[in-house]
C-alpha cells in the first residue's frame, strides 16, 4: 500500500521536476546562445505522408 | 501451417498480414501512426488478449516510426524543444501506463447479467479508446466545419491558441514555430498523459498528442507531426521494452503486421495525392466513428 501511494506521488510530481529542470537547461541554453529560426528545406507533398 | 498459437488463440499469420496492410494503407492515407484501430481489431477480430495486443502493437510500430521519424528529421519540422519538455515526463507516463495494464490484467472478470464472464481488462480499455476516439473524431469534424468557412493555412503557430495563453510559469519560447512563450509545467504533464496511454493502450500516441499540438498550441500539421514522430518513437521503444519484461510482445504477431502495413502505407500514401483535405479529413472522422461503433457493440454484446 505504502509503495503504491509512493509510486503514484512520484508520478504526479515526476512531471513538474522534470518540466522544471527542462526550463533550468533552455534557459542556460538561451544564455548561451540566443535562439533563432532556421531555415527549412522544402518536402514534397506526397512525402509528407509516408 | 500459417496458423499461430497467441495465448491460446489460434490466430492466422496471413489475416494478420492483410491487417497490417489495412492498417499501413489507412496510416499512409491519414498520415497517423494506426496503433488507435490495430490494437482494438487485435483483440475484437482475433480475441488476442488485451496485454498481448498492446505490447505486440507497440512493438511493430517501432517498425513503421524509423522511416517517418528520419524523414520529418530530415526535412527539420517540429520544435526539438517540445520533445525535450515532453520526452523525460512521457516515459515516466510509459512506465505508469504499463503497470496500470498489469493491475487491470491482473484485476480478473466480473458476471454479466447473463453471468457470462466479462474481462475488465479489455472492458476498461475499450471505453478509453472509444473516448479518445471521439475526441480526435470531433475535433477533425470541428476543423472540417472551420475550413469549410475559411480555409486554413499552414503557416506557424498563432499566438491566441488556448494552451499558448494559459498555463503556469516558468515558460518557454519555441522559435522554431514562433511561439513567444509556453508553460513547461503543462507541456511536461501533457507528456506525461501522452506516455500513459501509450504504455496503457499500445498506441504511439499521435492521435491524441497531434490535436493537443494543432489545435491546443496552433502548430502547423506538418510542424505538429514532426514534433509528435520524436516523441513516438521514443515512448514505443520504452513501452516494448516494458511489455517484453512482461512478456505482453509476441514477435510473430508484430513482424506479421509489420509485414502489411510497410507495403499498405506506400499504397495510402500515393492514394493521399489523389483526394482533397476536406474528403481525407472527413473520411478519417468516419473511420473514427466507425471504430467507436465496432468497440461500442463489442460491449453491449459482453455486457449482455
Amino acid at each position: 500500500m505504502l509503495g503504491t501511494v509512493l509510486y503514484v506521488s512520484a508520478c504526479v510530481l515526476a512531471p513538474l521536476a522534470w518540466g522544471l529542470l527542462t526550463w533550468a537547461v533552455t534557459r542556460a541554453i538561451e544564455k548561451r546562445r540566443p535562439p533563432k529560426p532556421t531555415k527549412k528545406p522544402a518536402m514534397p507533398e506526397l512525402e509528407y505522408y509516408l | 501451417m500459417w496458423h499461430i498459437d497467441v495465448a491460446g488463440q489460434a490466430v492466422s499469420l496471413p489475416a494478420l498480414t492483410a491487417v497490417g496492410l489495412a492498417i499501413g494503407f489507412v496510416a499512409g492515407m491519414f498520415g497517423v501512426g494506426g496503433g488507435f484501430i490495430l490494437t482494438p481489431l487485435l483483440s475484437l477480430s482475433f480475441k488476442i488478449p488485451m496485454p498481448i495486443a498492446v505490447g505486440s502493437a507497440l512493438c511493430q510500430k517501432i517498425g513503421t516510426s524509423i522511416g517517418s521519424f528520419l524523414k520529418h528529421r530530415q526535412y527539420q519540422h517540429g520544435e526539438l524543444r517540445v520533445d525535450f519538455v515532453m520526452l523525460g515526463a512521457s516515459l515516466f507516463g510509459v512506465d505508469a501506463g504499463t503497470r496500470l495494464l498489469t493491475i487491470l490484467a491482473n484485476a480478473g472478470t466480473f458476471l454479466s447479467a447473463r453471468g457470462k464472464p466479462v474481462s475488465i481488462v479489455t472492458l476498461t480499455l475499450e471505453a478509453i479508446y472509444a473516448a479518445i476516439l471521439l475526441f480526435a473524431a470531433s475535433m477533425t469534424l470541428n476543423a472540417v466545419r472551420k475550413s469549410a468557412r475559411a480555409p486554413a493555412s499552414e503557416g506557424h503557430a498563432s499566438s491566441v491558441a488556448p494552451l499558448v495563453r494559459w498555463g503556469f510559469p516558468p515558460y518557454i519560447a519555441l522559435p522554431e514555430v514562433e511561439i513567444p512563450k509556453v508553460s513547461v509545467i503543462v507541456m511536461a504533464y501533457i507528456g506525461f498523459a501522452t506516455g500513459l496511454l501509450s504504455g496503457l493502450l499500445g498506441i504511439g500516441g499521435g492521435v491524441a498528442l497531434l490535436p493537443v499540438l494543432i489545435y491546443g498550441y496552433g502548430f502547423s500539421i506538418k510542424d505538429a507531426a514532426g514534433t509528435g514522430i520524436l516523441l513516438l518513437f521514443a515512448t514505443v521503444i520504452v513501452g516494448t521494452v516494458e511489455h517484453a519484461l512482461r512478456h505482453n510482445v509476441d514477435l510473430r504477431v508484430a513482424l506479421a503486421i509489420l509485414a502489411g502495413s510497410s507495403v499498405g502505407s506506400q499504397l495510402g500514401a500515393r492514394t493521399t495525392a489523389r483526394v482533397s483535405n476536406q474528403a481525407l479529413r472527413i473520411s478519417f472522422a468516419v473511420l473514427l466513428l466507425g471504430t467507436v461503433g465496432a468497440i461500442g457493440i463489442d460491449v453491449v454484446r459482453s455486457l449482455s
